[in-house]
C-alpha cells in the first residue's frame, strides 16, 4: 500500500473518529452509546494502523524517514495520549480534542503531498523524533486550552462575575500540560546528546522552550501560594502562551535565531 | 522611594503581613520577608552581576574544572545542609525555602534567559555595551552566575525543607525539585570538565590531534584512523526547470517526484515514465552505464509526454557530481526536466581506535549513533563535501563529559516527577494543611 490510497484511508479514519467522538461526547448516561463511540474511535485507529503496517511492508522498512511518514505516527499516537489522559482525568473533551489534533495532521498530510517524499536529514532520523514531537504537540494543545480558559477568566473578571471553576480547570490543564512539556524538554535533551554531542547548548530554540517552561512554573507556584488570587495568575497564563507561540513559530523570525540548528523550515 | 513603586508593579504582592486574617502593612526588611524583599534581593544580585561584568570588561567567567568544582560542591553542600540542620526554624531559612523567594528566583532567571532569547549569543561586536555587561555571552557571565547561585540555593533549601522528615506523600514534590536541582547543579559545575573536540580523520594517517571550538589544537590520549567512510543516499528527485532562466518551476504539489525504475509520475502537464534508473552511473560514449568509480551519479532514462499537446521527449538525465556535469532533458524547447543531487540518508565511518591503554578496536559510527571508548564519545559529524560519496576523510567529534551520569540521574528523577504530576495533578488539600506539615 502506498500514498496513493492515503486520501481514502484518511477520510475513513477521520469519519470514524468524528462520529465516534460525537457519540462518546454526547452519550450522557447511556453507557452503550459511549462504548460504541470508543469502538468507532478504535476502528479509526485500526484503519490507520493497517495503512502504516502495509506501508511498512511495501517499503521494507519502518515508515519514519520522510516528513509525511512521521506525521502518520503523530496521528496514530495522539488518540492514545488523549485516551490515557481521559481515562485518568475524565474530561470527555480531552479525547475529542486529541482526535481533532490527529485529524489536523491527516489533513496536513493530505494537503501537502510533496512532504510525503521530503526526506529527513540524518540527525532527525532517530527513535526519539516521534515521541519528542508528540509529547510537545499534546503539551502545546493542553496549554493552549489553558490559555483560552485564562482569556475567558479575564473576560469574566473585567466584564461579569468571576467563576472560580474557571481557574481550577486552568490549574488542571496546566499541571497535565506541564508534565508533557517536561517530557518534551527532557526527551529533547536525551536525543540531543546522541545526535549533537551535548544535551543542552542554549540554542535559541532551546532557550525559548525553556522560557515557556519557566512561564508555566511561575504560574503553578504563584497559584499554589495564593489560591485565592486570580488576576496575576490569569495574566501570567496569557503571557506564557505568547512565549510558547514564540518558541513554536516566532523563532524563525528572531534575529537571535539565525543560526539555530533546530530551525528547519527555511531549508 | 523606588522600593514602594516596586510594590505597585507587583500588585497583589504587597508588602503585607497577615495575622488572624487581618492584613497590615509591614515595614520593609522586617521578617517574615515577602515578595518585595525577595525581588529586591534578586534584582540587586543581577545588577551586581552586570556591574562586575562591566568592571571586568565583559570577560565573563571561566568555569571551574576538576578537582576544584568537586571541592566547591562539597563546601557548598556542607554550608546548605548544616545551616538547614541548625537554623531550620530561623526566619531567614524559612524565607529562602519559601514561595516568594522561589518566585523571585524563577522570575529573575527567566528574565535573564529572556534577554538571551532576544540577543544573539556568542557573536560579540555589534553592540559593544552588550558585550561589556555580558549579554552576548549570558551563560558565561557574572549576572548568570549570581542568578544561578541564588536560584540553586533557594531550590536547594526548598527541597530540603520537604525532604526532612521524609514523607511518602511528598514524593512527587521531591522528584521534581531534586531532579531539577541536580540537573542544573551538575550542568553548571560540570561545564568546566566538558571537553568537545573536532578531529578530521584520513585513511592513510593515524590522528590524535584535535581542535576545540576556537580552533586551538590539542593532543588527545586517543588516536583514530579512518578505515572507510560511507554515505547511503536517497534516490534523487526530478523537477521541471525553465530553460532560459534556469529557475526551478515551483508549483504546489506535483513539482517533484522520486526517481526509480518503472516509476510513473506527473510533473506539471507532463506524464513521466522512468524506463531505466542507475543509482551510480558514468556517462560513457555508449550512454550511461553503472559504475563504482569516483564521480558516478544517479542517472535515469526518461520518457515524457505532454498531456495537453501530446508532445513527447525521451532521453537520459543525471544529477551530476563534482566530477561530471549534470544532464537535462529538453522537453519542448522551453522546459527542462532535471534531476536533483541525491540527499544523504545516512553517513557512517568505520574507524580504528587506539588508546593509551593499548586497546586497538574498529568501530562503526553514524549520525545519531555515537560510540563510547574509554570515557570519550565519538560522533560522526561531517565529511569532505566536495568529494561527497568518495570522501577520503571524515570529521568526528570527541566528547568527554564526566558529569553526565549525574545529569542523567537528574533527568530520570524529573521524568518520574513529570509522570507523578500527570497522574496526581494539583494537590487538592488546602494550602494551610500542606504548609503546616513541614514546619
Ligand atoms: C521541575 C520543576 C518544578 C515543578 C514540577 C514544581 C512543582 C511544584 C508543585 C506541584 C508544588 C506544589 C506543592 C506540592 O504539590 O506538594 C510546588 C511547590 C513549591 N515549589 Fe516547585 N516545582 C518546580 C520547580 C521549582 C523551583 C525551581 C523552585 C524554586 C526556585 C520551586 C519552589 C517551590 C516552593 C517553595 C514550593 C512550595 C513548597 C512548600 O510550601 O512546601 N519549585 N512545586
Amino acid at each position: 500500500m502506498t500514498w496513493i490510497y492515503f486520501p481514502y484511508i484518511a477520510l475513513i479514519t477521520a469519519i470514524l473518529w468524528l462520529v465516534g467522538s460525537i457519540f462518546h461526547n454526547f452519550s450522557q448516561n447511556r453507557k452503550a452509546m459511549a462504548r460504541l463511540g470508543l469502538i468507532l474511535i478504535f476502528a479509526g485507529v485500526a484503519v490507520l494502523a493497517f495503512f502504516i503496517a502495509m506501508m511498512w511492508v511495501h517499503l521494507g522498512r519502518p515508515p519514519m524517514r520522510t516528513l509525511g511518514e512521521t506525521r502518520l505516527w503523530y496521528s496514530f499516537f495522539l488518540p492514545f495520549i488523549g485516551l490515557l489522559t481521559y481515562t485518568r482525568w475524565k474530561y470527555k473533551w480531552f479525547l475529542s480534542y486529541s482526535l481533532c489534533l490527529a485529524i489536523i495532521f491527516l489533513i496536513i498530510n493530505y494537503l501537502n503531498p510533496e512532504t510525503h517524499d521530503k526526506t529527513l536529514m540524518p540527525a532527525l532520523q532517530s527513535p526519539w523524533f516521534v515521541p519528542h514531537v508528540i509529547v510537545y504537540i499534546f503539551a502545546y494543545a493542553l496549554l493552549a486550552a489553558s490559555s483560552l480558559i485564562a482569556v475567558k477568566g479575564l473576560y469574566q473578571m473585567y466584564f461579569s462575575e468571576f467563576d472560580m471553576n474557571v481557574i481550577r480547570l486552568a490549574d488542571n490543564l496546566v499541571y497535565i500540560g506541564f508534565a508533557f512539556l517536561t517530557f518534551g524538554l527532557l526527551f529533547g535533551a536525551l536525543w540531543a546528546k546522541e545526535a549533537w554531542g551535548h544535551y543542552w547548548t542554549w540554542d535559541p530554540k532551546e532557550t525559548w522552550a525553556f522560557l515557556t517552561w519557566m512561564g508555566y512554573l511561575i504560574f503553578m507556584h504563584y497559584r499554589y501560594y495564593h489560591p485565592d488570587k486570580i488576576k496575576i495568575p490569569l495574566w501570567t497564563l496569557a503571557l506564557a502562551f505568547i512565549v510558547l507561540l514564540i518558541a513554536w513559530f516566532g523563532i524563525n523570525y528572531l534575529p537571535s535565531a539565525a543560526n539555530s540548528v533546530h530551525v528547519y523550515s527555511r531549508g | 522611594m523606588h522600593i514602594f513603586r516596586l510594590s505597585h508593579i507587583f500588585a497583589g504582592m504587597e508588602n503585607t503581613i497577615e495575622t488572624n486574617g487581618n492584613k497590615a502593612i509591614k515595614p520593609l526588611w522586617q521578617f517574615p520577608w515577602g515578595y518585595v524583599e525577595s525581588f529586591f534581593i534578586a534584582i540587586a544580585l543581577i545588577v551586581l552581576g552586570f556591574a562586575i561584568e562591566f568592571a571586568t570588561d565583559g570577560h565573563g567567567i571561566t568555569p571551574l574544572s576538576w578537582p576544584y568544582n568537586a571541592y566547591l560542591t562539597i563546601i557548598y553542600l556542607n554550608i546548605v545542609i548544616l545551616s538547614f540542620n541548625y537554623y531550620r526554624k530561623s526566619m531567614f531559612i524559612r524565607w529562602i525555602s519559601g514561595v516568594p523567594a522561589s518566585i523571585s528566583a524563577i522570575t529573575i532567571f527567566t528574565f535573564l534567559i529572556l534577554l538571551m532569547g532576544f540577543i544573539k549569543q556568542n557573536e560579540p561586536g555589534s553592540m559593544p555595551i552588550l558585550d561589556k555587561i555580558g549579554l552576548t555571552h549570558v551563560n558565561r557571565s557574572w549576572p548568570y552566575l549570581l542568578v544561578q547561585i541564588y536560584f540553586l540555593t533557594v531550590l536547594g533549601f526548598v527541597t530540603l525543607r520537604r525532604a526532612v522528615p521524609f514523607k511518602t506523600k511528598n514524593i512527587g514534590f521531591l522528584l521534581n525539585h531534586s531532579g531539577l536541582w541536580i540537573m542544573i547543579f551538575a550542568a553548571t559545575l560540570g561545564s568546566g570538565d566538558l571537553k568537545r573536540f573536532n578531529m578530521e580523520l584520513f585513511q592513510e594517517r593515524v590522528t590524535s590531534q584535535a581542535h576545540d571550538a576556537h580552533g586551538k589544537t590539542y593532543e588527545l590520549p586517543i588516536a583514530l584512523r579512518l578505515v572507510k567512510f560511507d554515505i547511503e543516499e536517497y534516490n534523487p528527485k526530478m523537477i521541471l526547470a525553465n530553460k532560459v532562466s534556469g529557475r526551478i518551476i515551483e508549483e504546489k504539489n506535483k513539482t517533484i517526484s522520486i526517481v526509480d525504475k518503472g516509476f510513473d509520475s506527473e510533473i506539471g502537464n507532463w506524464k513521466i515514465h522512468v524506463i531505466d534508473f542507475i543509482k551510480y552511473a558514468l556517462n560513457k560514449d555508449t550512454g550511461f552505464i553503472a559504475s563504482g568509480e569516483i564521480g558516478a551519479s544517479p542517472a535515469a532514462y526518461i520518457q515524457a509526454k505532454n498531456k495537453l499537446t501530446g508532445k513527447t521527449a525521451q532521453g537520459w538525465i543525471c544529477s551530476g557530481s563534482n566530477f561530471m556535469a549534470a544532464k537535462y532533458l529538453d522537453l519542448d524547447g522551453n522546459l527542462l526536466l532535471a534531476m536533483l543531487k541525491p540527499e544523504a540518508r545516512k553517513f557512517s565511518s568505520k574507524i580504528e581506535v587506539m588508546t593509551q591503554s593499548g586497546k586497538d578496536d574498529t568501530v562503526l559510527i553514524e549520525v545519531n549513533k555515537p560510540v563510547k571508548v574509554e570515557g570519550w564519545k565519538i560522533y560522526q559529524i561531517g565529511y569532505d563535501e566536495e568529494m561527497g560519496k568518495w570522501s577520503e576523510s571524515s570529521v568526528v567529534e570527541l566528547v568527554s563529559d564526566p558529569w553526565l551520569p549525574v545529569i542523567y540521574a537528574g533527568i530520570f528523577l524529573s521524568l518520574a516527577g513529570a509522570c507523578y504530576l500527570f497522574w496526581i495533578g494539583k494537590d487538592k488539600r488546602p494550602k494551610a494543611e500542606i504548609m503546616s506539615d513541614e514546619l
